[in-house]
């Protein structure tokens, strides 16, 4: 052990690891800490220290705004995507039809066509039939983005659960749609968890598609970033970055938690 | 056809599944007597577990038709059938305990909350794991998983239980532990039990009947010492413990005997339904023969002699094994019982000896 | 295949007539009805005339025609490229060593630490990101500061609103896709393998070249065809922090939706898919006769 550590290709390994854990971090850092910062041109080092721009987030109505559109839409987005993903994800894995292959190829083409591409389409489209700067319009191409992971998530989920708790059900007694709730759905439960927690992400940093289908009077929180960032640049948008930003770190120490007693577990369901 | 009044447990007549150009079961036909414990016993891939799915439900018949008690089951859903699988690897449900996990059957069943209660404690007796109602799936050691998928599949008091080599997994001492038991748990609560195992003792430890499977077809039926001693194929013999297998040709047909010859060596073999000049096979297994010194008397009966060398000596703890090689070169081998005596040298010369009746011809 | 007689195919899973359409159905019509009918839209709209003011529903072409003859849309191209390329380049420079560093790791805990290093941006806003790279690299920002402070340089070096500035922060945002699938490839081979390697007598530097290297190339092949297409797609960060001097096809196709041109806004569209879509047959053709000529198996 001791040999390897001093060992130089190792030690520059390490060294190379910890500066771009550095860069990953950096800006992070910095935007909490010029959250902080008086003058309103992020300089460096700070002149001293203010909460102002933190009280300047509660002040612009569109952070708000975009706030409570943000998550409605992303939870729309997420219910949508999960369901028809779910459904199909179960149809691809458990049934064997003609142009099986075909169908799931066409499921992920969401995910090669670029955002931005999509973005501009569904505007042409939305302004025709009436769902330009609509929620519905917006959860409905969110879902669209967040469909491909969930469907591939879940697909992955079903294959390796297998399909012979669902034939033991059915073997007790069970018809194909008891089966699926009392059985495939709590079996696949760590799957739908993360393939929704992929989905409402997917919406809630949506940034490409939203921009051509909202109108100012209902963006999405990123929308609202993103046109203040480009009209004020000010640290309010570092204050509203920071909290964001700690919400994201109360997210992964949720996940790793999760992810330890999962791990415990697993261990010990092998011992 | 049995001549009993009450019909087979489970009928197979003339049943085929094809997988595409996959022909997975070819006529295959059986039939199970109400109480049975039948083994299907075969190499893996040989259509066994087809057949067990096409009884459970899982599968249905491309030909040929599957009867379950007297009545034709073969589009009836896996979970309208009388019939309960233990799967090869169980399949208990990790998201419900012990008491859940019995109780899955009897619940879809409607059954009242005390008589499921007081069912799944009685399972629960049946398999020596009462007081285990709370515990997790996961909690529990491979012995007891096993335990527990029998008493989720006879709780429902299915007609006929079905099991998919569930020992598989255990180590080979709780396998042999949970044959017996099984074994035991059949003779108490009597139900027809249809075994799946590429385990040749397995089949012969449990079974009343075998029925040995070889590329998706039945090649014998026949309780297992039936069809240990009494081989009918080439298949059978082999697969089934060791054999010493000469082809030989039909000389003649006498009173009670066959005469063959196999390289140039003249054998005496029991009646076989073949003609004189007929290619066939005698098998003769390696605990039947005996090894004699060249020089000393031949013991009565002995009517098969082969000159042979011994080129290695086993020792297995019960008895010797021996693997010779005959004057023309032709492997074989013996087993003789450790009494303690000395082993015979290797390189020694031999005669390899067997009775008329020791020898089995298969006509294949 | 022949889906009819395909094997596996069981008695209570057939597709029975409806159950299949009734699970695959909804997201089918979703897919299509949305993505299918938009694109279609689009493709229709990048024929028509645009007045200068109004769209007037003529198939004319011309903003092909625009597209394609004037110098200034090559340019654009040519810009995209030279970023995709360059920051492809630079995450494949730095996303192998790390996705490999991280792969030695042995310890539980360093392992979750080193995975929230890489990965954890990706749960904040492109949006977050690019502000942060700002604070970091404008005049006042901490870097300025530093190589004055250090006087490395006499006066603020510019950093932001250029090509250098968009090259920086656009290798953080696609950092984690070129690590993950080297990260997930490496970690699946087998250790024994660059165990055999030392035993029949090569060292370290060569059992990397001869073992790992190869090996690992799936991994770096499917990275690099990754963080090319979504540098190629990319548009929250050249805007923030090209300041206009950085143009790219998205920023073109926002900037001619909000002036109404959509002929040509549709005619960009479909060049960056066209671009994207060749660029990932191409990489996969490459990728089938290496490994043919590899004489590899997967």
């Amino acid at each position: 052990m001791t040999a390897a550590r001093r060992d130089p290709v190792t030690l520059a390994l390490w060294a190379f690891l910890g500066a771009v854990g550095l860069y990953m971090l950096a800006p992070l850092i910095f935007v909490t800490i010029d959250s902080f910062n008086p003058s309103t041109y992020g300089t460096f080092p700070l002149p001293g220290v203010t909460l102002r721009w933190y009280a300047n987030v509660l002040q612009v109505p569109e952070f708000r705004a975009g706030l409570v559109n943000s998550l409605v839409v992303a939870v729309g987005a997420t219910a949508v995507a999960v369901t028809l993903g779910t459904l199909a994800a179960y149809g691809l894995t458990r049934y064997r039809f003609r142009h099986r292959e075909l169908a799931r190829s066409f499921l992920l083409l969401p995910i090669i066509v670029p955002a931005i591409v999509f973005g501009a389409a569904l505007f042409l489209l939305y302004i025709r039939i009436g769902l330009y700067g609509t929620r519905t319009g917006l959860v409905l191409g969110h879902a669209l983005l967040g469909l491909p992971f969930v469907m591939s998530i879940t697909a992955a989920n079903l294959q390796t659960a297998g399909r012979e708790y669902e034939e033991a059900a059915m073997d007790l007694g069970a018809n194909p749609i008891v089966t699926f709730f009392l059985v495939t759905l709590p079996t696949i439960r760590p799957g739908l968890i993360v393939s929704a927690l992929f989905a409402f992400v997917t919406s809630w940093d949506q940034v490409e598609v939203s921009l051509f289908i909202t109108r100012p009077r209902n963006n999405t929180l990123p929308i609202a970033m993103f046109n203040y960032e480009q009209n004020y640049q000010d640290p309010t948008l570092a204050a509203i970055s920071a909290i964001l930003i700690a919400f994201a770190v109360v997210l992964v120490l949720v996940a790793v938690s999760i992810l330890k007693t999962h791990e415990y577990r697993r261990l010990v369901e092998r011992e | 056809m049995t001549a009993a009044s009450a019909p087979p447990a489970v009928d197979l007549q003339r049943v085929h599944k094809r997988y595409g150009p996959v022909h997975a079961v070819r006529d295959v036909s059986l039939c199970i007597r109400e109480g049975e414990f039948f083994s299907l016993l075969g190499p893996s891939g040989c259509g066994k577990t087809t057949v067990l799915r096409m009884i459970s439900g899982f599968e249905t018949p491309t030909e040929g038709h599957v009867y379950l008690q007297g009545r034709l089951a073969d589009t009836i859903p896996p979970y309208r059938r009388d019939t309960n699988l233990i799967f090869q690897h169980l399949a208990l449900f990790p998201h419900l305990d012990v008491y859940d996990n019995i109780a899955f059957g009897l619940r879809l069943r409607r059954l009242p909350r005390d008589e499921i209660g007081r069912k799944v404690r009685g399972a629960l007796e049946l398999v020596d794991l009462a007081g285990y109602e709370s515990r997790r799936i996961h909690q529990l050691s491979g012995g007891q998983k096993q335990r527990i998928a029998i008493a989720r599949a006879l709780v429902n008091e299915p007609g006929v239980l079905l099991l998919d080599e569930p020992l598989g997994a255990l180590d080979l001492r709780l396998r042999m532990q949970m044959q017996v038991e099984l074994k035991q748990i059949q003779h108490r609560v009597g139900t027809t039990f249809v075994y799946v195992t590429h385990d040749q003792t397995e089949a012969l430890t449990m079974s009343d009947r075998i029925a040995v499977m070889n590329h998706g077809t039945v090649e014998q039926i026949g309780t297992g010492r039936e069809v240990y001693e009494r081989p009918r194929t080439r298949f059978v013999a082999t697969f089934l413990g060791d054999s010493n297998l000469f082809e030989a040709r039909v000389e003649a047909r006498g009173p009670g005997e066959t005469l063959l010859r196999a390289a140039g060596q003249r054998l005496v073999a029991p009646p076989a339904a073949a003609g004189a000049g007929d290619a066939v096979v005698l098998c003769v297994r390696p605990e039947r023969v005996r090894l004699l010194a060249p020089t000393g008397p031949a013991p009565a009966g002995y009517e098969n002699r082969i000159d042979a060398r011994v080129q290695d000596v086993i020792f297995k703890g019960a008895f010797i094994e021996y693997r010779l090689a005959a004057a023309w070169g032709a492997p074989l081998i013996a087993q003789v019982h450790a009494d303690g005596a000395a082993a015979i040298e290797r390189g020694a010369a031999v005669i390899v000896a067997w009775r008329r009746d020791d020898g089995v011809v298969l006509t294949e | 295949m022949n889906a009819a007689a395909a094997p596996g195919r069981t008695g209570w899973a057939r597709g029975r007539a409806l159950v299949v359409p009734g699970l695959l159905g909804p997201a089918v019509v979703f897919i299509a009805g949305l993505l299918l009918t938009a694109l279609g839209i689009l493709l229709v709209n990048s024929a028509y005339h645009f007045t200068g003011t109004r769209i007037e529903p003529r198939a004319t072409f011309e903003a092909y025609r625009r597209f394609f003859t004037d110098p200034f849309y090559a340019g654009v191209v040519w810009e995209e490229i030279r970023l995709a390329v360059t920051t492809t380049a630079i995450c494949l420079a730095i996303g192998y060593p790390t996705a490999y560093a991280i792969a030695k790791i042995r310890r539980p805990n360093w392992v979750i630490a080193a995975y929230i290093l890489v990965f954890s941006p990706l749960l904040t806003s492109s949006i977050v990101r690019a502000y942060g790279w700002l604070v970091i690299l404008s005049r006042g920002g901490l870097v300025n500061w530093l190589l004055t402070v250090t006087h490395l340089v006499a006066g603020p070096v510019r950093l932001v609103f250029n090509f250098t500035g968009v090259a920086i922060a656009l290798v953080h945002v696609l950092l984690p896709f070129t690590v993950f699938p080297i990260l997930s490839i490496l970690l699946r081979m087998d250790p024994a393998l660059r165990e055999a390697s030392a035993d029949l007598g090569a060292t370290r530097a060569q059992t990397f070249l001869r073992v790992t290297w190869p090996l690992s190339f799936p991994g770096l092949y499917a990275a690099a065809q990754l963080t090319f297409v979504l540098a190629m797609n990319a548009y929250v960060t050249p805007q923030l922090l090209g300041g206009g001097r950085v143009q790219v096809l998205p920023l073109l196709i926002y900037e001619n939706i909000s002036d109404l041109n959509w002929p040509l806004a549709a005619v960009e569209a479909i060049v960056l898919i066209t671009l994207v879509w060749t660029a990932m047959f191409a990489s996969n053709v490459l990728f089938r006769r290496r490994l043919a000529a590899a004489g590899e198996r997967e």
